[in-house]
């Protein structure tokens, strides 16, 4: 580091003698996130134009101007058939896509960071079985029809469940795992399997019992997909993931001090317990929420905060916030791949991740691997 | 105002780690504890630290019970340098010891926090390591880095503290050479002039009678001798509890313990 070469400062000398160094990571951190933001957009914009029916880049702007700023003023440059499929179809799938992705990316990452495990992801805590869990009850006992006051409002059951499940499974083994005298991050980890084992047998139960409709729609839940997103089930749900994601922002720094070791980040003055406690239950609601909109979606917890460290480091301040942009990115992009591979038909998301997701984390294990002497 | 055991004792099942042990760490010295292999050194210094919990007797900090500071009240008064573990994540030098100014609420973006950290690097020669991953930095390199985070951690900016803070070490320089050894006793030793209090888990007994101003030898749970270097680094005392046969020298006004002979006696 040349421009480090004149800093040195011996014992005894003035206290804040020679420094003028910056940190190079503050600017580094903006530029990331700075980078990312502009990535997400790009692809988002993507996502939005692009379909089995493509609408312009001139009209795509026009209608997303129109939309957000009222006065309909560029509405010659569209037509209102375009601006139909835009507003109430692939606008509230594509922020659905940024929701769920960033809700993943980000409790990955702190998952990762809770556990010091880095193949850890939201699945291992109890979230995405529970919910699948408690999905597959309702689709097997209401089956696609529940009628309350003359609607339908299974649309709306079948996600609400989804969520109390998965937000269930994990208070069990958050419950279970602040009893145990280890460590408690440790013990979570291996309850989580135990739960996981659980919700599967259930699982596996219901299925049993399912006819060939139900068994359908219940594997194409457990792939994922946002084909059946509305505006009415995205806004909760986005209000849950903002919220839970600003909390968990805020536990970067204890986060980065508890990579040092449970015992230094409590010398620092964190309270590890609660940071686990808080960590665990927020990613449970943020990423429980997500499921019950999208079903389940693999890989994209696991490898986000993997492809943000490459460039990042470990950082919890970066790689947070960043993982958070990544994983919305990846999953605006998976999502149009998705729509566009066999159109008009599509796949279901979960497909393309685990298509892409699959490889990556062959590719992870054999390189911890090499690292390993 | 000091750092106190108060007639602790720590069991795990029926094994007693340390029975009835009374140990303070008052400010402006520096208290090392000598003992062999499993004597509780360690354990003692986790009671103190908050670690363990006592099973019986009770642990002050400036005349406050322990349990009744939260973990960041006790962050304040008080840094702890752990035994030299393995490296971990990838943080840098300076991100490990801006992580000391976490309990005064400072991020790392801000000056003071900067300034402190650079400072304290300064004070234990890493510097010049900043900006390379903790993971690529020797063990000694490593607890000098350390070493500065909980510096920084209990910094103050006048000559004298202005309330008593105090620092546990164990085994600080297990992984340092002669040099640093010798470095990182004196600037431990400005601390205490300056009105720290430090407890030093030490195995060399050379180091520990050249600094020290009180010495605690403990055996098998107990503290068995507490006092000046010349009190209680005699010949006599050294050679029972090691099973080797010491003599101490009284070098310029200082003591120098020598092994005359390594078989068992």
């Amino acid at each position: 580091m040349p421009s480090d070469a004149g800093i040195t400062q011996e014992p005894g000398t003035g206290l804040f003698h020679g420094i003028g160094a910056k940190i190079p990571s503050l600017r580094s951190r903006q530029t990331l996130l700075v980078s990312l933001g502009l990535m997400l957009l790009l692809f988002a914009f993507a996502a939005i134009s692009n379909g089995s029916y493509s609408i312009s880049f001139g009209a795509t702007l026009a209608i997303l101007f129109d939309t957000l700023i009222p006065f309909d003023l560029m509405e010659g440059s569209y037509a209102s058939h375009e601006a139909n499929i835009l507003r109430s179809i692939r606008l509230p799938r594509v922020l659905a896509a940024i929701v769920v992705g960033g809700a993943l990316g980000l409790s990955g990452a702190v998952l990762q960071s809770i556990f010091r495990n880095p193949l850890a992801e939201p699945g291992l805590i109890g979230v995405s079985s529970g919910s699948a869990l408690a999905a597959v009850a309702v689709i097997i006992l209401f089956g696609g029809e529940l009628i309350l006051m003359g609607a339908n409002i299974a649309p709306y059951i079948l996600p609400a469940a989804a969520f109390a499940g998965g937000v269930t499974a994990t208070a069990i083994v958050y419950a279970v795992g602040r009893k145990a005298k280890a460590e408690m991050a440790t013990t979570m980890l291996l309850i989580g399997i135990a739960v996981n084992a659980i919700a599967m047998a259930g699982i596996g139960i219901f299925q049993f019992l399912s006819d060939d409709t139900q068994l359908r729609l219940l594997t194409f839940w457990m792939l994922g997909g946002l084909g059946s997103v509305t505006w009415q089930t995205l806004l909760p749900v986005a209000l849950i993931v903002v919220c839970g994601s600003i909390l968990l922002m805020r536990l970067a720094v204890p986060l980065n001090a508890y990579l040092m070791g449970s015992s230094e980040a409590m010398h620092l003055g964190v309270n590890v317990a609660k940071m686990t406690g808080l960590a665990v239950l927020l990613s449970a609601l943020i990423v429980g929420a997500s499921v019950s909109i999208s079903g389940i979606i693999s890989f994209v917890g696991l490898i986000v905060p993997h492809l943000v460290r490459q460039v990042a480091g470990a950082d919890n301040r970066k790689v947070i916030p960043a993982s958070m942009l990544m994983g919305a990115s990846l999953l605006s992009i998976a999502d149009l791949i998705s729509r566009l591979l066999i159109a008009p038909a599509e796949l279901p998301i979960g497909l393309v991740t685990s298509a892409i997701g699959g490889p990556f984390f062959l590719w992870l294990l054999l390189n911890r691997g090499r690292q390993r002497p | 105002m000091n750092m106190r055991l108060e007639n602790v004792s720590y069991s795990v099942g029926p094994k007693y780690l340390v029975r009835g042990v009374n140990l303070s760490v008052n400010p402006g010295e520096l208290s090392v504890i000598i003992g062999p292999n499993g004597a509780g050194k360690s354990t003692a210094l986790s009671l103190l630290s908050g670690d363990l919990k006592p099973s019986s007797g009770q642990v002050f900090i400036d005349g406050a019970p322990l349990s009744d500071l939260s973990y960041g009240e006790q962050a304040i008064k008080r840094g702890v340098l752990p035994q030299l573990g393995h490296a971990g994540f990838e943080f840098s030098a300076l991100d490990i010891v801006l992580m000391g100014r976490i309990p005064h609420g400072e991020t790392p973006e801000s000056d003071r926090a900067l300034k402190i950290a650079l400072a304290a690097m300064g004070q234990t020669k890493t510097l010049n390591l900043k900006d390379q991953s903790i993971t690529t930095l020797s063990g000694g390199e490593r607890q000098r880095v350390n070493l500065a985070r909980v510096l920084a951690q209990v910094w103050s900016d006048k000559e004298v503290f202005d309330e008593p803070r105090y620092i546990l070490l164990d085994e600080p320089i297990s992984a340092l050479d002669p040099r640093y050894q010798i470095d990182v006793l004196t600037m431990l030793k400005s601390y205490c002039d300056r009105g720290c209090g430090i407890l030093a888990v030490l195995h060399d007994m050379s180091m520990a009678a050249m600094f020290a101003d009180k010495i605690c030898i403990m055996d098998e749970g107990n503290v068995l001798h507490t006092g000046a270097p010349k009190q209680v680094m005699t010949s006599e005392i050294l050679s029972d509890i090691w099973q080797l046969s010491y003599s101490v020298q009284h070098i310029d006004g200082g003591l120098q313990p020598v092994i005359f002979n390594s078989a068992n006696t």
